[in-house]
């Protein structure tokens, strides 16, 4: 009837849109449900907000409007267009990794390693990088629950006040907190107070991928629970047990890191690392000698490799070798490593992985002590005991099932997905009367709780925790709440009754007493703090639990004693930890214990083991880790290092396996253990232990999120639950897998062809991987400096058709890259995402072959299926001086820079694609769809806060490649230049270059002849990659230089 | 004698070292001649099936259109193309339908310079199959690129930013290339076409008519001043075309050869390519005229020698292009190259050597049955060879753009690709724009070019008493 436009003409109208009401929820999560009444100018400002950003999305333009408003009155200190740093840290399972992000207008955008942190020595993980992601995740929650249906953060902190008011009168009876592994000194001292309140509430620890075997172990070992330190920057033999080091270990940063300074080919300075593992790491791959066995058969191996020791120790005879020790490969390692230990007493590093036994993680602190590394190269710190996280879940649960628990507090997990199978965490939760569930997502859990409580990401509240070696680190907000999320020490705080506790003060208070506790108190005093004590923080806490009043005056002592310390806030905050917070290192003696023998079947060879008895190793895939980023779709497209693996798990086995079993890659099976079964797709690995399946967990999340999988809102899972399959006693190995084909096959989207590749490629592969990558052993190396360039193809006309540019003059850039150090850890490509707003394509594109990455890591193998080498090289573009792209470009859409930069200008680009056909090394990435197009929904527009403002966002048709970090160039120019003075060495530090634990990348000027890059370029082993094509990359390979033992070596 | 006489006229395949074969049959006088032709486009009512095959072609070509304007809705990733593979089948499509516009210009230009007098029967034809195709080709590579909204920014064009193409870009020289060869054959087409849109409008019995066919015949009196000047800038026509056959696929190669991707890097291309492109342009102008001349009753115009002569033209050039895939592999191997060899050994037995099996068996195989004279000289048996041949080199261009795409230098990087439902509706669907085209040329224009079929005709010459007597004197070459 009414053809006019339609004018909102009341609030009430325009609140009746349903698109705005879902806007709202997500926006302005109180404001949904809040009751519009009346019309407050604050209110109508943020509806009228909300109906622009509505307006622009609907209009559907290639650009759209925005109004910027600047600064009335300028914050002090804002530069605006000027990127600031601030230190913070992210903790994952109770080890903190200490980080600076980088923030433009205060908005955070990037994740960079701490520069000065005593600990963090460089580098970040990829989870760090991808963290960014999450804090700007549109899934996240931001709206309280009561019972799933909407709430406010009055309506739960009412609910609290009574719910813990009634606790407390029974002293917290009944009363359970399940927590994740934390550091943190803060929610130390809130737990202590919360104890203290309610003496008969219970505290949980349970992380999914628990390493308490390891604190098991020590308990076994020593007698009470100790933290094993190693210092792999002296070591000269690493021996690893299944111990995926530079993988999944806490320290993994900083082991990588001393690892690789180890490591110096050309300064003569060459460890040897030996891993024994149960399946493909990058620790394995970055070894020197890998021995695949099962993971019950590390076992057999370790007591045959400490009899060996000792044997040569003069300690008693070795013991007889039998099954699969008795012959072959592993018959001959136990020895040479035996030999290559006790040659090296003192210089040596015995490690045992998280998923071995407690004894056997015993076995590995006598080694190193019987060897004298304890004390050496080992070192060890102590803790209080607790219990066994494993051991306490199930109590827990058990405790659930028998319904006598009233509340249960989830601090931040998700144990209805992650709990291992034999414990029915959904069912016994269903019994617990209150359950508040604290977290980012409404994930499993919480929408079995009765509240669900929106979390803080670490980046938007104040936070601490401990580095592996305890240096207490401070991690403080980026950006305030983005989703009104609470963060668990406000949770914990409420608990014991304080409901306006400030982050930022409790944390401000740890660090006091840290800093007070460093000067040595007063003698009247000292009676009171026994140095034991000191030396016994356990993980995070004191050991006894004083009184309330006791506590008051201990912080006031502490923070006089600060202050006469000289503490500063404002310096701790901007330097990010306390110096000299580290745990004193101890050397416990050693306790007589006794191994207990492995069963029979460990000694079975592989191939021997029929279908019923096969293993089922499980592990984090350095992706979505317990699944707690199974969301963030930087992480799920990033490839495994190993398998190649996009969005998906599976059920990993050798070739042998494969042909065993009468399966082949893609195929679903179904493997059962123990009455418990999952389905998964087959996914055949050469270098999985034979007999034994790798999976990882993490994976087939049913309420993730958009990105990982929701079931409810019709968001497939991606990858497949394996959490079944495991049982509290055995988080990382089951036996007597049955395996049977399901029928059918499921897409797995890799983004290399594997080995299930014709025999024609297979065979072409063989030959070229050993040119592509070069290596050499140390020996030749010493023999021969010059191999890698050797390995060149002759030829002789160097010809160029153009007319090449100066390239002596100015500043001309370029890298290396050495891959003796590069360990596969992903961060340089999730850090490379980060930075250039490289967009994720989904499994459906990746399956198709259309990644973005701009960097990636291919990886070939080398030798027998069954136990192959990897050969792993970094790969972006390399940046040619002869550039193929640029020759056949019909716009010159890509044209050279005068500093020796490949350049792509996307506004000049019409996307013939001819330059990707060009490009021998393939780098060069497409945007076949508008790869952005999910921002143009109202509900993602907080998505857009993690693009890198320096960096363009490209739309569909235009191609893209990595750029040297062109926009980091000219940052660093124009700081230079408005300093007056010339670029140094080191001012630019490219994004991949940054985030690399083991400085295997770096990036300088060429012409200048001290810089790194230059240096790295003059050694004897760079080599470029295609030389033969005459087309002068900028980017060199620095030869891989292995250590191995000569007594193993191969006939 | 008159039995000699009968079977020529009979049969004017049979070569008979003493005569000249007849290339007219039927006993056509100059008045049958313009009446068989003309004919065409002056009935009134056409014959359903060309109802039925024109309304097919419209509908395809509806469907060209409309997969098109989905492609830039959505972008380049409806197709199948992927990492390794940046260029798939718009761009096969696009050398495939350059390559059987080559026939046209080929026929009327070097066969006219060469004085191959059969040329005149099926030149008219060819010439606007090799137009239809080019505007088929021309489409792919304007919607090939990733914003197909811009293809213009290839173009020279000056403008205030200073932006200009690259010249060193092989796609620049195709933009050239084929938007020379594309406008000199409409010219040379539309030019050949004027004599005889004058006979029509001097025929047309309706005023619509008239003018219609009068503006396009520009005036044309046929005095001798007329027939004069279209004579000699006929043969300047000619004399441009002929080396623009030439480059025409060479350019066009050179998008490959200049590259430095093994199995596009090679001195071959060139020639290899023109070889083809001249076998695929007269697959593909047997495949049309056959079932053409049947339709419109032209059996004693386009006689059976036209179409013998054109077998023999596929044998020849089939033969080079075998000789082309065997040059290919010895040099893979004589060169040494490990990655040019690897991707020859790589078409032939990797997981694209279907495709390359196919184009071996339609391209060097299948033409070799025009040894025998009975498949040469049956239309039928030669449509289906001719077919054979056309899909064996849509599949030459998938092999050479494909299989060197998808396994290149290094291992990592390796991918396969597959079409996707996008990709088969507009192969398909250019064919429908192609059809449409045709079919309307059939409808409205002369289809045998009258003036210069009569020229070739021994009434022609003044001096005959009994036509295929007076043979040797006659300009009636075979």
């Amino acid at each position: 009837m009414n053809t006019q436009p339609q004018y909102w003409r009341t609030l009430a109208e325009l609140e009746n849109a349903p698109e705005l009401q879902e806007f709202l929820a997500k926006e302005f999560p109180d404001a949904a449900t809040t009751e519009l009444s009346g019309s407050s100018r604050r209110r109508f400002l943020q509806l009228m907000g909300a109906s622009f950003a509505l307006a622009g999305a609907a209009t559907g333009c290639r650009w759209e409007k925005e109004n910027i408003l600047p600064y009335a009155r300028r914050p002090e200190g804002l530069e605006p267009g000027t990127i600031r740093y601030f230190s913070t840290g992210m903790e994952l399972a109770g080890a903190m990794q200490a980080l600076q992000v980088a923030s433009y207008d205060n908005r955070p955008f990037k994740v960079e390693p701490h520069p000065r942190h005593p600990f963090a020595q460089g580098g970040t993980d990829a989870y760090a990088q991808a963290s960014m992601l999450e804090l700007f995740d549109p899934d996240r929650s931001g709206t309280y629950l009561d019972k799933n249906a909407p709430s406010t953060a009055e309506g739960f902190a009412t609910f609290a006040r009574q719910q813990f008011q009634a606790a407390k009168a029974t002293g917290g009876r009944g009363v359970r907190v399940l927590a994740r592994a934390s550091s943190s000194p803060s929610m130390g001292r809130l737990k202590q107070q919360l104890m203290a309140e309610m003496p008969s509430a219970k505290w949980v620890q349970w992380e999914s991928l628990s390493r308490d075997n390891a604190m098991l172990g020590s308990k076994l070992a020593f007698g009470s629970n100790h933290r094993t330190h190693l210092d792999l920057k002296a070591a000269k033999v690493i021996v690893s047990l299944d111990d995926d080091i530079f993988g999944s270990h806490p320290a993994r940063l900083r082991l990588a890191k001393d690892w690789s300074s180890a490591r110096k080919p050309d300064d003569g300075v060459m460890n040897r690392m030996y891993v024994v593992e149960s399946r493909y790491t990058s620790t394995g791959a970055a070894a020197d000698h890998r021995l695949p066995l099962r993971s019950e058969q590390v076992k057999a191996f370790s007591i045959a490799l400490e009899g060996a020791v000792k044997a040569k120790l003069g300690m008693g005879a070795a013991p007889a070798k039998k099954g699969f020790l008795a012959e072959g490969k592993a018959s001959k390692w136990v020895d040479a490593i035996a030999d290559d230990l006790v040659a090296n007493k003192g210089k040596g590093v015995v490690t045992v992985g998280a998923g071995q036994d407690a004894d056997i993680h015993a076995l590995g602190h006598r080694l190193n002590s019987l060897l004298g590394n304890a004390g050496a190269t080992v070192t060890y710190t102590s803790f209080a005991d607790r219990e066994a996280e494993p051991a306490a879940f199930k109590a827990l649960v058990d405790e659930m099932q028998a319904g006598q628990v009233d509340t249960l507090v989830i601090l931040g997990g998700n144990p209805v997905y992650d709990a291992p199978g034999d414990l029915d965490f959904a069912a016994a939760m269903a019994k617990v009367k209150t359950s508040i569930h604290l977290g980012l997502f409404v994930d499993e859990t919480a929408k079995l709780a009765s509240w669900h409580v929106p979390m803080a990401h670490y980046l938007e509240t104040w936070g601490d925790g401990r580095t592996w070696d305890g240096t207490l680190t401070i991690a403080q907000p980026m950006i305030t709440p983005l989703f009104n999320g609470m963060s668990a020490l406000e949770l914990v705080a409420m608990m014991a009754g304080d409901f306006t506790a400030k982050p930022m003060e409790l944390v401000k208070a740890s660090a006091m007493a840290a800093v007070a506790a460093l000067t040595p108190p007063p003698a009247e005093d000292a009676a009171a703090e026994t140095p034991a004590a000191e030396a016994a923080p356990a993980e995070g806490e004191a050991e006894a639990a004083p009184a309330q009043q006791d506590l008051e005056l201990e912080t006031a002592r502490q923070a006089l004693a600060a202050f006469k310390a000289g503490f500063d806030w404002r310096k701790t905050v901007h330097d990010g930890f306390v110096a000299g917070t580290a745990f004193p290192t101890v050397v416990p003696a050693l306790l007589d214990f006794s191994v207990a023998a492995p069963a029979e079947r460990a000694f079975k060879a592989g191939a021997d083991l029929g279908n019923g008895e096969l293993e089922v190793v499980f592990y984090e895939d350095g992706k979505v880790y317990d699944g707690r980023f199974a969301n963030n779709g930087w992480l799920q497209e990033t490839p495994d290092f190993m398998t190649k693996l996009t969005w998906d798990n599976a059920a990993v086995m050798s070739p042998a396996t494969a042909i065993k079993l009468g399966v082949t890659d893609r195929d679903l099976i179904k493997v059962a253990v123990g009455g418990k079964s999952v389905d998964l797709a087959v996914y055949v690995q050469p270098g999985q232990p034979t007999g034994s399946i790798a999976m990882a967990v993490g994976y087939g999340r049913t309420a993730a999120g958009i990105v990982g999988g929701y079931k409810t809102k019709g968001y497939e899972q991606v990858g497949f639950d394996v959490n079944p399959l495991r049982r509290h006693d055995a988080l990382f190995a089951v036996e007597g897998a049955q395996v049977t084909k399901t029928g059918g096959t499921y897409k797995l989207a890799t983004t290399q062809t594997h080995h299930m590749i014709d025999t024609l490629g297979l065979a072409a592969i063989q030959k070229r991987a050993p040119n592509l990558v070069r290596a050499a052993s140390a020996e030749e190396y010493a023999k021969e400096p010059e191999f890698a360039k050797e390995m060149d193809h002759e030829f002789h006309h160097k010809l160029s058709l153009f007319e090449e540019m100066d390239w002596g003059k100015g500043y001309q850039w370029g890298m290396t890259v050495d891959l003796s150090n590069c360990i596969g850890c992903n961060a340089c490509v999730v850090a490379c995402t980060s930075e250039n707003n490289v967009p994720i394509v989904g499994k459906d594109q990746v399956l198709v072959g259309r990644e973005m990455h701009w960097m990636r890591i291919d990886r070939y193998f080398k030798g027998d299926s069954e136990d192959p080498v990897i050969a792993h090289m970094p790969m972006a573009c390399v940046h040619c001086q002869n550039a193929p792209c640029e020759q056949v470009c019909p716009v010159g859409a890509t044209m050279h820079g005068t500093e020796g930069t490949n350049d792509m200008a996307y506004n000049r680009c019409i996307g013939t694609r001819y330059c990707a056909n060009n490009c021998p090394y393939k780098v060069r990435r497409f945007n076949f769809h508008n790869y952005n197009e999910d921002l143009k929904d109202p509900k993602n527009k907080v998505k857009t806060m993690v693009f890198n403002p320096d960096v363009t966002v490209r739309f569909r048709g235009v191609m893209e490649k990595c750029t040297y970090c062109t926009q980091r160039i000219h940052y660093a120019k124009r700081t230079a230049k408005v300093e007056g003075r010339a670029l140094k060495d080191g001012d630019i530090v490219v994004a991949c270059q940054a985030a690399c634990p083991t400085d295997a990348i770096v990036f300088g000027d060429i012409n200048d002849k001290n810089s790194q890059v230059s240096k790295k370029r003059a050694l004897a082993r760079s080599y470029e990659v295609l030389k033969e094509l005459n087309i002068k990359p900028r980017t060199l390979y620095l030869a891989q230089i292995r250590n191995p033992n000569p007594a193993l070596a191969e006939a | 004698m008159s039995s000699a006489v009968a079977s020529h006229e009979i049969d004017n395949t049979r070569d008979d070292p003493t005569r000249r074969a007849q290339l007219i049959l039927g006993g056509q006088d100059f008045h049958t001649v313009t009446e068989m032709v003309a004919g065409i486009p002056e009935q009134e009512r056409i014959n359903r099936n060309w109802w039925f095959a024109f309304t097919l072609a419209v509908s395809l070509a509806g469907m060209f259109g409309l997969n098109i304007a989905y492609l830039f809705w959505e972008g380049t990733g409806i197709w199948g193309n992927n990492n390794p593979v940046g260029w798939g089948w718009p761009i096969v499509n696009f050398v495939f339908w350059v390559g059987i516009g080559h026939a046209g210009t080929l026929i009327s230009a070097i066969l006219f310079l060469l004085r191959q007098q059969w040329r005149t029967s099926i030149n008219r034809f060819a010439e606007a199959m090799t137009i239809f195709a080019v505007v088929c080709a021309l489409v792919f590579p304007g919607i090939h690129i990733g914003r197909p909204w811009l293809p213009y920014w290839m173009f020279p064009l000056p403008n205030q930013m200073s932006m200009w193409p690259n010249f060193r870009s092989p796609l620049l020289w195709d933009v050239f290339a084929v938007g020379t060869y594309g406008t000199v054959s409409a010219l040379f087409w539309y030019y050949g076409l004027i004599p005889d849109l004058a006979t029509i409008r001097d025929r047309a019995k309706t005023k619509i008519r008239k003018f219609a066919y009068g503006v396009f015949s520009l005036g044309w009196t046929g005095s001798a001043r007329h027939w004069h000047r279209y004579e000699r800038t006929y043969l300047i026509l000619a004399a441009l075309c002929t080396p623009l056959v030439l480059s025409v696929h060479s350019v066009v190669s050179f998008d490959f050869a200049t590259a430095q991707l093994p199995g596009w890097h090679t001195t071959i291309f060139p020639p290899y390519f023109v070889a083809g492109a001249i076998f695929s342009g007269f697959a593909m102008v047997v495949t049309l005229a056959v079932p053409a001349r049947a339709f419109f009753g032209l059996q004693n115009l386009i006689t059976l020698r036209h179409l013998e002569n054109m077998n023999k033209i596929i044998l020849a050039t089939g033969m080079m292009v075998g000789y082309a895939y065997s040059m290919e592999f010895f040099i893979a191997w004589y060169g040494a190259n490990e990655y040019e060899g690897f991707t020859f050994f790589n078409r032939a037995f990797g997981p694209y050597a279907w495709a390359y099996w196919i184009m071996v068996s339609c391209n060097v195989i299948s033409p070799q049955l025009f040894w025998f004279k009975k498949i040469r000289t049956t239309p039928w048996m030669m449509v289906i060879v001719c077919i054979f041949v056309n899909i064996g080199m849509w599949f030459e261009r998938f092999v050479i753009t494909v299989t060197s795409l998808h396994r290149d230098f290094l291992p990592s990087s390796w991918g396969y690709f597959s079409p996707t439902i996008f990709d088969i509706m507009l192969f398909v669907g250019s064919f429908g724009l192609f059809f449409t085209l045709f079919l309307l040329f059939l409808r409205w224009l002369p289809v045998v070019a009258i003036a210069e079929v009569k020229a070739g005709m021994p009434a022609a010459h003044g001096h005959h008493e009994e036509h295929g007597h007076e043979a040797e004197g006659a300009a009636t070459h075979g």
